[in-house]
């Protein structure tokens, strides 16, 4: 931590860094990817089954959820 | 924050605890807003993590559902958002490990499209290029706050919580990640002025 506090609050957005890294940054959703998506999503929850059922039927586990961060 | 526009942050809570508590007693359609609502900041952080449209749709999906069958545990007095971004975010490191990619390597085919000035076209390419380097170069915390922060909007309290960091440490790596880009890429800014 910085005596002056400057981890204390966010940062001014930097133009020049928004302007440039946003060039080779993936474009936003397209509106109909977003509504395939949501279509799908929410088909899925229309089955749901109740929480205790389907925590059981998502593969995966969720106990290393809460791992800290590791560089690859 | 600019993620959820079009509400207050004290309204989203309510509208987002109002919309669980109908979940919880069985009424599904009353998801869809919120799916709708973090659907797309869902899919940015899946991007940053993964770094492909299609892994990141299905981490989304996964994570949705994932919220959904923990919905009980979610504490409704506060923002449903930071929770369900770091289900996002631990789930999408789960994925990455287990489809074994680099996050990086799809940045590739981010670049523009050409223009009919093959000058100018042969001058974006060597910006994409440079700029691709750039955030390659940068240790992987650094490169996925920064795109976090400046170009999806998050704050670093938000970023803080989904990466398990403190939001002081978030704008300390920020701030290393910023400066560092911005000394590779400063001699593009005269030709940004000029466009």
């Amino acid at each position: 931590m910085r005596s002056d506090g400057a981890w204390d609050r966010d940062p001014v957005p930097d133009p020049l860094l928004r302007r440039l890294v946003g060039r080779v940054s993936v474009p936003p959703l397209a509106e109909q990817d977003a509504a395939r998506l949501e279509a799908a999503i929410m088909s899925a929850v229309r089955r749901y089954p109740g929480d205790a059922v389907l925590a059981s039927l998502i593969s995966g586990d969720d106990s290393d959820t809460l791992s800290p961060w590791s560089e690859p | 924050m600019s993620l959820t526009e079009g509400a207050g942050p004290r309204d989203d809570i309510a509208a987002d605890a109002a919309a669980v508590e109908r979940v919880l007693a069985g009424d599904a359609e009353a998801f869809a807003p919120m799916v709708r609502r973090y659907l797309q900041p869902a899919y940015n952080v899946g991007y940053r993590l993964l770094g492909n449209r299609q892994d990141a749709e299905d981490l989304v999906q996964e994570a949705f559902l994932t919220a959904l069958a923990n919905l009980r545990s979610f504490d409704r007095s506060r923002p449903f958002g930071p929770w369900f971004y770091r289900i996002v975010w631990t789930r999408g490191l789960n994925l990455r490990k287990s489809l074994a990619r680099r996050a990086a390597e799809p940045l590739e085919s981010e670049r523009h499209p050409g223009t009919a000035d093959p000058a100018a076209d042969a001058e974006r390419t060597e910006l994409a290029d440079t700029v691709l380097g750039a955030l390659a170069e940068l240790p992987e915390r650094q490169r996925l706050i920064v795109q976090l922060f400046d170009l999806d909007g998050f704050s670093g309290a938000e970023i803080g919580e989904m990466l398990g960091l403190n939001p002081g440490t978030v704008r300390w790596y920020l701030h290393q990640g910023r400066r560092a880009l911005r000394e590779r890429l400063a001699p593009f800014q005269e030709a940004l002025d000029e466009e």
